[in-house]
Parts: C-alpha cells; sequence; structure tokens
C-alpha cells in the first residue's frame, strides 16, 4: 500500500494490474484511456482533483509514444490540429479552474460533479457508438464492408454538410483533409474537448475523432493522426495546469505508466488481426461498462457515505469493467490466431476477423 | 543479418531505458515527502515545468525501448529465416 494523498492509500500492484488492462484496451481502440483511468483512481480512494491530475500525467507520455508512432504514416493534418489544439488549450484552462474552484469548496462537490459529468458525457458518447455498431452490423449482413467503405471516402454527414456550409471568416482551406470550413468552427470544437480534458481528465479522443469524422468531415485516417496531435497537444497543456496546482502523484503516474504503455503496445498489434468493427464493439462495451463503477460511487457520496457497500460495489464494479473489455479482447484475438492458421472459429467471429493476407502483411 | 551481439546490445538499451523509468518510479514512491519538501520550495510554474519534463522524459525513454524491443524481434526473425535458408 503507498499514500496517493494525504490519508489516501492504495495497492500499488492493483494500480500496475488495471493500468495494464486500461493500455491493452486503449491501444486496441485507439484512445488514450482517461474516460477509465479517471474513474478508476476516484473509485479507488484518490480525491478528483489528484485523480483527473495523475491521470493527465500518465496519458500525456502514452500520447506521445502514440504519437512517435504514427509520425511516419503522414496521415496528419497540421494546420487542423493546431487551430483544434489552440481551442484545446483555451478550453482546458476553463476546466483546470473550474476544479480548481471547486476544490476549494468544501465537502465533496468536486468528486460529485467530476463523476457526474462523466455518467453524462459517456452514456452520451456510448448510445451513440451503438447505434453506429448496430448500423454497421446491419451494413455487412447486407454485404457491405463498412471498414473499406470508411477508409476509402469521406463520410459525409447532414450536420457536416451544413458545417462545412457555414460561411463564417475565416472560412479556411484544409488541403490535406481536402475540405473547407471556417477557422472558428474548428476553434470551437477543440474548446468545448478542451473543457472535457481539463475537467475530467480525459484526452478527448473519443469525442475529436468522431467529431472530426461526423461534423468536419474528415477522412477516416487523417482524423486518427490530426486526433493524436490534438490530444498530445491538449493533454501537455491540462498535465502542466494540473501539476502547477499539486495535483499530480508523478511516482503512481509512472508506475502506471510503465504497465499502461505495455498493455498500449499489445493492444495496438492486436487490431492487425481484427476488422474495424470488432474494435467498435470493444470501444462501446468499454465505454458503456465505464459508466457503472462511477454511477455506484456518486450514488455513495450522494447517499452521505453512509451506505458502504455502494463504494464496495463500485470498487469491484470498476475491476469488472476493465476485466471485461479485456476478456473480450483476448477471446478475439486467440480466435483470430485460430482463423489465421486456417482452424474453425465460431459463425459470429467471423465478420470480426481480419482477412488472412491483411494479417500477414501486418 | 546482423550478429547476436548487436541484437544483445539492442535488447539491453531497451532494457536500460524502462529500468531508468522504473527507477525514476521507485524513487518518487519511496522518497515521496523528500521530493515534496524539495519541490514545495520551487515557483508553481517551475513545479509544472519539472513534472511536464519528467513525464515527457519517462514517455521518450520508453518510446525509444519499444522502438529497440521492435528491432530485436525484427533482426531475430530475420536471422532465424536466414538460416533456415542457409541450412536448406
Amino acid at each position: 500500500m503507498v499514500e496517493v494523498a494525504t490519508g489516501v492509500f492504495a495497492n500499488l500492484y492493483l494500480l500496475a494490474g488495471l493500468g495494464l488492462g486500461v493500455g491493452l484496451i486503449a491501444g486496441f481502440v485507439g484512445v488514450s484511456g482517461g474516460y477509465l483511468l479517471t474513474p478508476i483512481l476516484i473509485v479507488l480512494g484518490f480525491p478528483a482533483p489528484i485523480a483527473v491530475g495523475t491521470a493527465l500525467a500518465l496519458m500525456t507520455p502514452n500520447n506521445l509514444i502514440a504519437v512517435i508512432r504514427h509520425r511516419e504514416l503522414g496521415h496528419l493534418d497540421l494546420k487542423m490540429a493546431l487551430i483544434m489544439a489552440a481551442g484545446t488549450i483555451g478550453g482546458a484552462e476553463i476546466g483546470v479552474r473550474l476544479l480548481d474552484a471547486l476544490q476549494a469548496d468544501k465537502g465533496q462537490l468536486a468528486d460529485v460533479l467530476v463523476l457526474g459529468a462523466l455518467i453524462v458525457t459517456l452514456t452520451g458518447v456510448g448510445i451513440s457508438m451503438i447505434n453506429e455498431v448496430r448500423h454497421s452490423s446491419a451494413m455487412l449482413r447486407d454485404g457491405c464492408d463498412s471498414d473499406s467503405a470508411a477508409a476509402e471516402g469521406e463520410i459525409t454527414t447532414s450536420a457536416c454538410s451544413f458545417l462545412q456550409g457555414l460561411c463564417v471568416f475565416p472560412h479556411m482551406r484544409f488541403t490535406k483533409s481536402k475540405l473547407r470550413i471556417s477557422g472558428w468552427i474548428v476553434l470551437l470544437i477543440g474548446a468545448l474537448i478542451g473543457v472535457l480534458s481539463g475537467f475530467l481528465g480525459v484526452g478527448g479522443g473519443f469525442v475529436r475523432c468522431p467529431a472530426l469524422i461526423y461534423l468536419i468531415g474528415q477522412p477516416s485516417m487523417m482524423a486518427v493522426g490530426t486526433n493524436l496531435l490534438g490530444s498530445f497537444i491538449g493533454l501537455t497543456f491540462s498535465c502542466f495546469r494540473h501539476a502547477m496546482l499539486g495535483n499530480v502523484n508523478l511516482g503512481i503516474a509512472l508506475v502506471m505508466l510503465l504497465t499502461t504503455s505495455v498493455g498500449t503496445q499489445i493492444g495496438a498489434s492486436g487490431t492487425e488481426y481484427v476488422r474495424g468493427l470488432a474494435v467498435r464493439y470493444v470501444l462501446a462495451a468499454s465505454v458503456i461498462a465505464a459508466i457503472f463503477g462511477p454511477a455506484l460511487k456518486l450514488a455513495w457520496f450522494l447517499t452521505g457515505q453512509e451506505v458502504t457497500w455502494l463504494n464496495d460495489a463500485a470498487k469491484i464494479v470498476t475491476v469488472a469493467q476493465i476485466a471485461v473489455p479485456v476478456g473480450s479482447i483476448i477471446v478475439l484475438l486467440v480466435l483470430a490466431a485460430r482463423h489465421f492458421r486456417g482452424a474453425d472459429v465460431p459463425g459470429w467471429a467471423r465478420p470480426l476477423m481480419a482477412r488472412r493476407e491483411h494479417a500477414a502483411a501486418g | 543479418m546482423r550478429s547476436s551481439s548487436g541484437i544483445f546490445v539492442m535488447a539491453t538499451e531497451a532494457l536500460a531505458a524502462v529500468l531508468t523509468v522504473a527507477i525514476m518510479a521507485w524513487y518518487l514512491i519511496a522518497r515521496r515527502a523528500e521530493y515534496a519538501q524539495r519541490v514545495e520550495r520551487l515557483d508553481e510554474t517551475m513545479v509544472g515545468l519539472l513534472t511536464l519534463t519528467i513525464v515527457l522524459l519517462a514517455g521518450l525513454l520508453l518510446a525509444f525501448a519499444f522502438a529497440r524491443a521492435e528491432d530485436v524481434i525484427d533482426q531475430w526473425r530475420e536471422n532465424r529465416s536466414a538460416r533456415q535458408e542457409q541450412g536448406e
């Protein structure tokens, strides 16, 4: 047991193990994993500002590793990433100040509001992901491969047609993304994600990536690189600000970084053997599963911290919410290995496996 | 085909980078109070910069370690297939 804040102790091995699980999920689905990390730390007893600061200090270097790995792919619209990052920095400052003001208030207001905002955000994102996954599954059943459709062309939604059509000065051309949109819209989306980053301790990838694809109309592959750089700049700033306020437990962040980064590498390698639909299934499941632990912890705070089983249940559910997606990834990878060797796999798993020649090339 | 001593050097470099991060983490946990006392004397901007430098340095070290580990695996596979071809 190590002291994580004044009078608060946590099991280092449990934190390291959970870090490995979060890394595996984050690497597999291609996000920084803040939506899993911050609730875990709060549920395990970290005060909300320390949980947010420590999660940011862990995700910043983990994101740097991903940026270094992806720099060779060239899937990056630097102009859009920098404009969005400017908005993210402004928004993050608002989020950090908001959390600092709540921390100054007596009681558990900061914990309650961070948990409440996390639950609302995750529920919204989770529902939209389930709809998208159901739509993709239906397309696959009808014989249309959604992966190749997304990879070959841009996804044009009515929202992105509307936003691209808004002639608000400066209406900018983004040559690499092959689109024209007002700089203010990009800045505003960045700012909203920044508020989430500074207040909730998340990288914002699970919001930024869909926003780039479905609101701005960026090609899917370009959105991945742009999101990574945008996340990195936003995370660096949020981490710096939280460190200034003394909200970072560096030792815990570094221990968890060691295991999380290993998990991320394994998870990222695993994506070569499955289709995008399998990745989106795991992402949707992990986002939905991440709601239950914080919801129980929030109920514990709201009942005046008197119903102790709610707190215990929150801890158990939090560990389980990591175990379920990790178990799904392991099952998928075992089946993919069997499929790759030519062995028979269950019928439900076949549409989720990558083509053999694609996996061999990877 | 690279010699096994080359692979050994790359593996050692990867291990050294990971060990450096592990030692940093151990120091910050075992000597938390001492570190907090030292940091207390600094201006809060300096605390922010110091923290950011430490986490980014750890990130760079781990990125280097993973790159080296990948090189080791690639070289090992290359050497194994070269040996198989020579055997045939």
